[in-house]
């Protein structure tokens, strides 16, 4: 649950908080930018 | 909100198609990357008064649109500036946002409500995918990877709210300031319970209006115009109208701009009682 929340951005401490924030910040960048990427090669 | 900024970047993404995705994408999660950035050294908390209130969002949106303006040198620059603006209404559906200062935190709080906040953020993706594919995605190709962007979407806002889910924080949507403000300060006691209020608060008029003169009226003295000391009384306007009305008892209707007063009409109504402080002798006048 720890690891769950620590990449939620929700850990207890304020340093893992922030890379779990990070993470959750790039993950629908790279969601997007993947999608994007594919339907604009094929327009 | 989290993926619903996302929404916000294909809605915009549709207005102006030569702004590439990943800086829009950026400048719509701008506050929080900036947030996040500032965080690792002092805690993210901390730093939220700098990206996320009133002022600092307009001055990292400005300073976003302009590196996107200098260093991209393409069109767009105020989409940029949209998207960044954007994410405090975004907000403020999921979390309290504050104004100008900590006193003033205002939003929905729906992370404290996670069936709702799951939601409202997927019919938000749902609806910019959709608008997103009539735009740009034109064969079936295209409108797969929609759906897979569209799909991978709402799982991280799942996984998101199952984490919130967790956290069994009571909900608690706030509009305005928690601090409470009597309307008579003068007179009644903060620690006076609503029961006693509330009665108060219906008769403040009358009440205060008919007092002789020796307490302060809660608006103001009024020694100089005996006349708005008296209380009021319904009365009808005149024969054959049924409107019914609260008049003071001499009814004579209140004069909203004494310096426009003349002759005729107001001052008249007053007929010979208690002089008017804007009534003044003319010396010359008397003197004869």
């Amino acid at each position: 649950m720890e690891t769950l929340l620590q990449i939620l951005g929700m850990a207890k401490d304020w340093s893992a908080r922030a890379r779990g924030f990070a993470f959750l910040l790039l993950l629908p960048l790279i969601i997007v930018g993947v999608a994007d990427w594919r339907i604009r090669r094929r327009r | 909100m989290y993926v619903g900024h996302v929404a916000v970047a294909l809605a915009l993404k549709t207005r102006e198609p030569r702004v590439p995705m990943v800086p829009l994408i950026l400048a719509c999660y701008g506050p929080d990357w900036l947030e996040t950035f500032l965080g690792f050294w002092h805690g993210r908390a901390e730093m939220a008064p700098y990206t996320h209130y009133l002022p600092g969002l307009f001055a990292g949106a400005l300073a976003a649109a302009a590196i996107y303006v200098i260093v991209v040198r393409r069109p767009g620059g105020w989409i940029i500036l949209s998207g960044w603006l954007l994410h405090w209404p975004a907000d403020f559906f999921t979390a309290h946002k504050g104004l100008l200062s900590p006193a003033d935190r205002v939003g929905l709080d729906l992370y404290d409500l996670p069936p709702a906040d799951f939601v409202l953020e997927s019919v938000i993706v749902l609806i910019c995918c959709a608008w997103y594919a009539r735009t740009f995605a034109h064969s079936p190709i295209q409108r797969r990877w929609v759906i897979i962007m569209a799909a991978a979407l709402v799982g991280l806002q799942a996984m998101l709210d199952y984490g919130l889910s967790q956290d069994d924080a009571p909900w608690n949507p706030s509009l305005a300031s928690h601090e409470w403000r009597p309307h008579l300060t003068s007179r009644v006691p903060r620690a006076a319970g609503t029961a006693a209020r509330m009665p108060l608060a219906l008769v403040a008029v009358t009440s205060t209006t008919s007092h002789d003169g020796q307490q302060p009226s809660a608006w103001g003295d009024h020694a100089d115009l005996p006349h708005v000391r008296k209380g009021k009384v319904l009365h009808a306007g005149s024969a054959g109208v049924r409107i019914v009305r609260p008049v003071r008892q001499h009814r004579i209707s209140n004069v909203r701009y004494p310096d426009r007063v003349r002759r005729g009409g107001h001052r008249r109504a007053r007929g010979a009682g208690p002089q008017h402080v804007v009534r003044r002798r003319v010396a010359r006048y008397h003197a004869r």
